[in-house]
């Protein structure tokens, strides 16, 4: 009466690409040669789009469905499940920064923080894979360490009955009773009572970026065979997690009033801000966005011509592919040792588990890569690759963004590069990377063009640049953790290979941000970098060459952005530790009004200017950062959105916080809160009714001095404030007011060209591309 | 060849009744080492092997029993094919609960579902609160299997769901039912078993 056990030999993915090469596969890589090709030169309807892929997949399964998925097309994503990803994740911020374990009714013990953060980790893991029985691996990895915190408590529970029953035999009627409910002679407990509200409070601890999307992609592609059972349980359970949070009242949990739920919610933004942005707030934090300690490199990249194998051979569907085995016995070993080393510092298992599991992983996902590269290869022969082709589509590219005059109708101009798909459009995609990355100078034009069209041939596409692979950068801490990734501390590994983990006398040098890789990220990856890219070019009139986009490692698995780590950190943290002396402050509020302006002229919208979104540069200059929230005005496929649940009471604008649409008016609302905050500081002011109500109060502060700058200042201000958008003054106008005063910034410091910051990095990474 | 059957077992009631202690004993009682053969207790699988040799293998679906988690139920009964709905003899409310649990299914899930009403912790009947005449005359009302259950001591474990079985083959249809080992995958559009049944044995994704 017994299920037959399982002998079907588990699944090898390098195994697999030996045999699709064999002579005897060439009518299967002939179909999906033909297949990949077509599919890529039409846009279809998403329901199209998950037809044509199962039909195809249904024609050629027989053997090889799931990892064939691995490597087709994906861009089955529909506006509809990134609207209601953005509603959901907005939603369970409301209750990620307060929700505890009690409200749910979740026993808290002795090592169970070790256990939630372990299979958050694991949930948050969904956005690294791309294959559907890879994401679908990350969530029943979850759920496994939900049950290891399951036993873990039961087997507590059990130790402290014991104990108890010892000394009070008296309740011993009543106790029965109870152990009859949920310690039945089968001394188990983890049924769905227990799970689920584990899951849920996973989800809203985790809140996993396109949590519903990512659900909805495993279910559309994987094979519906694999889907049944075990894994359409734990599917329907995380999203039952997910409907549950979407309705949770006050009524649904323990513990909280509804007095307080609602005033919970009524903080969640600063609450988020305060818990995302400035923990822990020892440590700096910088974004990937900018750093006007970087300056122009001197030495001349290398003039390699490209890999003609790999220049643009790296498929967009590189996987890492977790062998199935591997993953789930490395799992459950590691859940045996944590169920006897709990009582150890949670932080050391879960460093020791994450990394147990990833060696497996990695080391397949290496041979994959390379063995998906000659694979990739072997189809894509018909397009030329060579050096001289390169520079040929170099030049014409570079000639197509010269083109362009600023009266032009960019779309139109922009179209033979935008219309491009597939393997071309990746092509030309390495290529415009190239180009914004080059050191040589760039006109200041040509180069955001160039960052455009990236953005937007990656979002029609649905390929993102090739990136460059940074070598020996040995990560350390982690800073904190953003709505796109983790930033951590990062330093340059000269000489010897050391291990990872920063100590002892080295120095911090930079911040690396790794972004989570997601269906969908191509956007916010781009923005990202074109973020970074336009914030560099912010911060000094010079062109500088700012690390940009890369690859960690040449795995290739995590993509990352490098910036120098920045010690004064950002503005709020600066504002707490000193006051800024009333040069500072004009410095401080003239480098913030130039970020914006170019941010402005180039049609960009921050969308959440605020003192934690200030960095300060270790010479004391302000630059913008964090472009979360930020849009791209009017132009192509990009109209202003609505607001995605950013922006931050007090500094937005009250038509923003009213209809949740950013715009360049927004912008300028905010700068009066934070010149206030700047200026609040230095004249040791006290705090405005305005900042948390959003009435303007134009009186000026007693203690400001009566001064001819102090008055503009504050008159720059309150006109800033004014309710009427339309009133307010334009950029190009907060620059007149700010260079019509009699008090000058300092100049910006020269930068100093062979900054070993910037070389080290540079001397690291691997140019895949050269730029004549 | 024997037949074999797969189907969907969906497990409903209030969070104390013990469902789960249930399945448990059901699960651990045949098979011991059952937790090879799933990650954990919220969802469990056991075969069943009938007089005529046919083997019905039940995938049991348990759901959280709290309150605030009845709402999400739908998700779980949802293609179920039967149904076990359980409250607790010693609790007359806990009847009451699963009279809603009957309701709910017979409105909104698939009408071929087969509901078994299993009274638990008859071990505890010296303090029982539901009779057994009361719990029989309303399944009969409704058409429900029925029976008295305790997990404690496996006393009618096996049978409920062994007569659940028996019911099942004749009452679903095979294409609803998840259906016998070699065609599972028909669930959607996509028909792969044409070209699969031969080669099913050797499918190399083990996932």
């Amino acid at each position: 009466m017994q299920s037959p056990p399982s002998d079907e030999p588990p699944f090898d993915f390098p195994h697999f690409l030996d045999q699709i090469k064999h002579r005897s596969a060439e009518s299967v890589t002939k179909y999906l040669k033909s297949f990949l090709s077509n599919f890529s030169k039409r846009t279809f309807t998403l329901n199209d789009q998950i037809k044509i892929i199962n039909d195809f997949l249904a024609f050629i399964a027989k053997q090889m469905r799931e990892s064939i998925s691995a490597v087709l097309p994906r861009r089955p994503l529909t506006t509809d499940d990134l609207e209601r990803d953005r509603v959901l994740a907005q939603r369970i911020s409301l209750f990620s920064s307060w929700i505890e374990e009690k409200h749910l009714d979740i026993p808290v013990a002795e090592g169970s923080k070790g256990f939630l953060m372990f299979a958050q980790q694991e949930l948050l893991k969904i956005n690294h894979y791309k294959a559907p029985q890879d994401k679908f691996i990350c969530v029943l990895n979850c759920c496994k360490v939900i049950y290891g915190l399951i036993r873990h408590l039961s087997t507590l529970k059990e130790k402290e009955k014991e104990a108890k029953t010892a000394e009070a035999e008296t309740e011993k009627d009543e106790k029965d009773e109870k152990d009859e409910e949920d310690k039945p002679s089968l001394s188990l407990a983890d049924s769905a009572n227990d799970f689920f509200p584990i899951l849920i409070f996973i989800v809203i601890k985790s809140n996993p970026p396109h949590l519903i999307s990512n659900v909805e992609f495993i279910q559309r592609f994987r094979n519906p065979s694999k889907l049944q059972s075990e894994a359409g349980y734990y599917l329907s359970s995380l999203m039952g997690a997910v409907t549950f949070i979407e309705t949770m009242d006050y009524a649904d949990l323990s513990g909280i009033s509804k007095e307080d739920f609602e005033a919970e919610l009524e903080k969640p933004i600063q609450t988020q801000e305060h818990q995302e942005r400035l923990q822990p707030s020892s440590t700096a934090r910088t974004d990937s966005s900018s750093s006007s300690d970087f300056t122009e490199t001197p030495t001349q990249p290398d003039h390699q011509p490209p890999a003609t194998s790999s220049g643009s051979a790296t498929p967009l569907n590189l996987p890492n592919l977790p062998n199935i085995t591997n993953i789930s016995s490395s799992l459950t070993r590691e859940l045996r040792g944590l169920d006897l080393s709990v009582g150890e510092d949670a932080r050391r298992f879960i460093q020791r588990t994450g990394d147990a599991i990833k060696t497996p992983l990695n080391k397949i996902g290496r041979t994959m890569s390379d063995e998906v590269a000659t694979f990739d290869h072997s189809f894509s022969s018909d397009i030329a690759h060579g050096p001289s082709r390169h520079r040929q589509v170099l030049k014409e590219t570079l000639a197509i963004l010269h083109s362009i005059s600023p009266q032009d109708e960019e779309k139109v101009a922009l179209l033979p590069l935008l219309e491009l798909r597939g393997e071309e459009a990746q092509y030309r995609l390495d290529i415009l990377q190239t180009i914004a990355d080059s050191p040589q100078q760039l006109d200041q034009r040509v180069r955001f063009l160039t960052l455009k069209t990236i953005f937007h041939l990656s979002q029609e596409s649905q390929q993102y640049p090739q990136c460059y692979v940074i070598k020996n950068l040995v990560l350390g801490k982690r800073i904190a953790r953003g709505a796109y990734g983790v930033l951590r501390e990062g330093k340059i590994a000269i000489g010897s290979e050391s291990e990872p983990g920063i100590e002892g006398p080295h120095r911090t040098d930079y911040a690396v941000k790794i972004v989570e890789l997601f269906p969908g990220s191509i956007e916010i990856v781009v923005r990202l970098y074109t973020g970074s890219r336009t914030l560099e070019a912010v911060q000094t009139s010079k062109r500088a060459t700012l690390p940009g986009m890369y690859y960690q490692n040449d795995k290739r698995e995590d993509l990352c952005f490098v910036s120098p780590y920045m010690n004064n950190r950002s503005l709020s943290i600066m504002l707490k530790d000193r006051t800024p002396s009333q040069e500072d402050m004009y410095t401080l509020v003239h480098d913030i009004a130039s970020g914006l302006k170019y941010l402005h002229d180039e049609n960009v919208i921050h969308g959440d200017l605020k003192p934690d979104n200030v960095l300060i540069t270790n010479h004391s200059r302000a630059c913008l950062c964090d472009f979360g929230q930020s849009r791209l005005a009017s132009t192509r496929g990009f109209q202003p959105t609505r607001h995605q649940g950013g922006g931050t009471h007090g500094y937005m604008a009250p038509e923003v916080t009213r209809d949740g649409r950013s715009s360049k008016e927004g912008d300028i609302y905010s700068f009066g809160p934070l010149c206030y905050e700047i200026l609040k500081k230095t004249y040791n002011l006290s705090g405005l009714k305005w900042l948390s109500t959003n009435k303007v109060d134009t009186t000026r502060p007693e203690r400001l001095p009566s001064a001819r700058d102090l008055d503009s200042m504050w008159n720059m201000i309150t006109q800033c404030l004014s309710k009427q958008p339309s009133v307010r003054p334009d950029v190009k106008n907060l620059i007149s007011l700010l260079n019509g005063m009699s008090s000058k910034p300092r100049p910006a410091p020269d930068w100093d060209d062979t900054d070993p910051l910037f070389t080290q990095v540079q001397s690291n990474v691997d140019h895949g591309g050269v730029m004549n | 060849m024997s037949k074999q059957f797969q189907f969907k077992l969906v497990l409903l009631g209030e969070s104390a009744v013990g469902k789960s202690s249930l399945v448990l004993r059901f699960v651990k009682d045949q098979f011991d080492d059952y937790r090879e053969s799933t990650i954990g207790a919220a969802f469990l699988t056991q075969t069943v092997t009938l007089e005529d040799q046919t083997t019905v293998k039940f995938e049991i679906w348990d759901t959280a029993g709290q309150e605030r988690y009845k709402s999400l139920a739908p998700m779980y009964y949802r293609n179920a094919n039967c149904a076990v709905v359980v409250y607790d003899i010693t609790q007359s409310a806990s009847l009451d609960k699963a009279r809603n649990w009957v309701r709910e299914l017979q409105r909104q899930a698939d009408p071929s579902i087969v509901i078994a009403l299993c009274g638990n912790k008859s071990d505890l009947s010296a303090r029982r609160q539901v009779t057994e005449e009361e719990a029989k005359k309303y399944a009969d009302e409704e058409g429900l299997m029925w029976a008295e259950t305790s997990a404690k001591t496996g006393e009618g474990v096996t049978e409920i769901f062994t007569a659940i079985a028996k019911k099942l083959p004749l009452t679903a249809l095979p294409s609803r039912s998840g259906a016998a080992r070699g065609t599972t995958a028909a669930r959607s559009g996509v028909d792969l078993n044409k070209q699969s049944t031969a080669q099913g044995q050797n499918e190399p994704c083990n996932c």
